[in-house]
C-alpha cells in the first residue's frame, strides 16, 4: 500500500503530466496529419533524447546537495509553480481568462504549417514545430517529476505517474486521432495547482526544519484547505463580475 | 537557434512567473520565514505554520486584482 505522500506523489505527477502531455499531442498531431509522420516523429525523437540528457545530467547533481537544503529549494519552486497554475485556474474557472481550447491550437498549428506547404523547408519547419512543442511542455514535465519526487527520495514514483500519463494520452490519441478536446483541462490544472502549493508549503517547512503534527499527513489538511480557498475564490471573483480590481 | 532558447528560457521563467507580484510576494514571505527562524530563533513550525495563511492571502489578493481577459 502507498503512503499518503507517495500516493500525492503518484497523482501530482501524473495530473501535471496528463496536462503537459495533451498540449503536446495536440501540436504533434497537427504535424503528422498536416505534413506527414517522419517529421512530427523526427522532432518527438529529438525533443525526447534533449529532455532524457537534461534528467542525466541534472538529476545526479540533486544528490550533491544537503536534504534540508533542497527540500527548501525545491518547496520554493514548487510553491511559485503551484501558486501560478492555481491563480490561473481560479481565474479560468471564474471566467476571467478564456480556457485553454485544444481544437483552437489544432487549427492554428494547422493553419501554419498549411501556409509553409510550399516553402521548400516545410519538413524542417514541421520537424521544429513538433520539436518545440514536446521540448517546451516536456521540460515542465520534467521539472514537475524532478520537484515532487526529489524532496523525500519518490523520483521514482513521479517517474511512473508521468510515463502513465503518457502512455494513457497516447492510447487515447491513437484511439481517437484528433485533438483530446474533452479533457477538463482547467479542472485537471486546478487539482494539479493545489498539490503543488501543498507540497510546496510542506517542503519549505521541513526546509526550515519543522516537525509538522501528523507528519505525511498534514499534507491531507494543506490539501482540503487549498480546495476550500480555491472554490471560495472562484465563487467570489464570479462575484465582481469581470470588472477587476 | 537563438529564438528557440529565448524560448526555452522565457518558458521557463513563465514556469514560476506569472504575476510578478504574486511571485516576489511569495518569495518574501518565505525570506521573512527563514529569517524569523534563523536570526530570531521563532520555532520552525510557527514560521512554516504562518507561511500558510500568508500564502493565502497573497493568492486571494492577486486573482482579486486580475482583470479580465477576452
Amino acid at each position: 500500500m502507498f503512503s499518503p505522500a507517495a500516493m500525492s506523489t503518484i497523482t501530482a505527477a501524473f495530473l501535471g503530466s496528463f496536462v503537459e502531455v495533451v498540449e503536446a499531442f495536440t501540436i504533434v498531431l497537427a504535424v503528422g496529419i498536416t505534413r506527414s509522420w517522419r517529421p512530427a516523429l523526427q522532432g518527438t525523437a529529438l525533443a525526447l533524447a534533449i529532455l532524457v540528457v537534461l534528467v542525466l545530467v541534472f538529476g545526479p547533481l540533486f544528490a550533491l546537495i544537503p536534504l534540508h537544503l533542497m527540500q527548501f529549494g525545491v518547496g520554493v519552486l514548487l510553491l511559485l509553480f503551484g501558486m501560478r497554475w492555481l491563480r490561473k485556474a481560479i481565474l479560468r474557472a471564474a471566467g476571467f481568462i478564456p480556457l485553454h481550447d485544444e481544437a483552437k491550437a489544432f487549427a492554428h498549428e494547422t493553419d501554419v504549417l498549411q501556409r509553409q506547404r510550399l516553402d521548400k523547408r516545410a519538413d524542417y519547419l514541421a520537424m521544429i514545430a513538433a520539436f518545440k512543442a514536446v521540448l517546451l511542455e516536456g521540460v515542465e514535465v520534467v521539472f514537475i517529476v524532478i520537484a515532487v519526487g526529489t524532496a523525500h527520495g519518490m523520483t521514482a514514483y513521479a517517474g511512473m505517474g508521468a510515463l502513465a500519463a503518457v502512455a494513457l494520452v497516447l492510447a487515447i490519441g491513437a484511439l481517437v486521432h484528433k485533438p483530446l478536446t474533452q479533457i477538463p483541462e482547467n479542472a485537471l490544472k486546478l487539482a494539479v495547482g493545489i498539490m503543488l502549493t501543498a507540497f510546496g508549503l510542506f517542503w519549505i517547512g521541513e526546509g526550515l526544519g519543522a516537525d509538522w503534527p501528523g507528519e505525511d499527513l498534514i499534507l491531507c489538511v494543506f490539501l482540503a484547505l487549498l480546495a476550500s480557498f480555491s472554490a471560495f475564490a472562484i465563487k467570489a471573483k464570479r462575484q465582481t463580475g469581470g470588472q477587476g480590481r | 537557434m537563438r529564438n528557440l532558447l529565448e524560448q526555452i528560457w522565457h518558458q521557463g521563467m513563465k514556469l514560476f512567473v506569472d504575476d510578478g507580484a504574486l511571485a516576489f510576494q511569495a518569495v518574501l514571505g518565505v525570506a521573512l520565514a527563514t529569517a524569523a527562524v534563523t536570526l530570531l530563533g521563532v520555532p520552525a513550525l510557527w514560521a512554516a505554520g504562518l507561511l500558510v495563511p500568508t500564502c493565502l492571502v497573497i493568492l486571494w489578493a492577486s486573482v482579486m486584482r486580475a482583470k479580465k481577459k477576452s
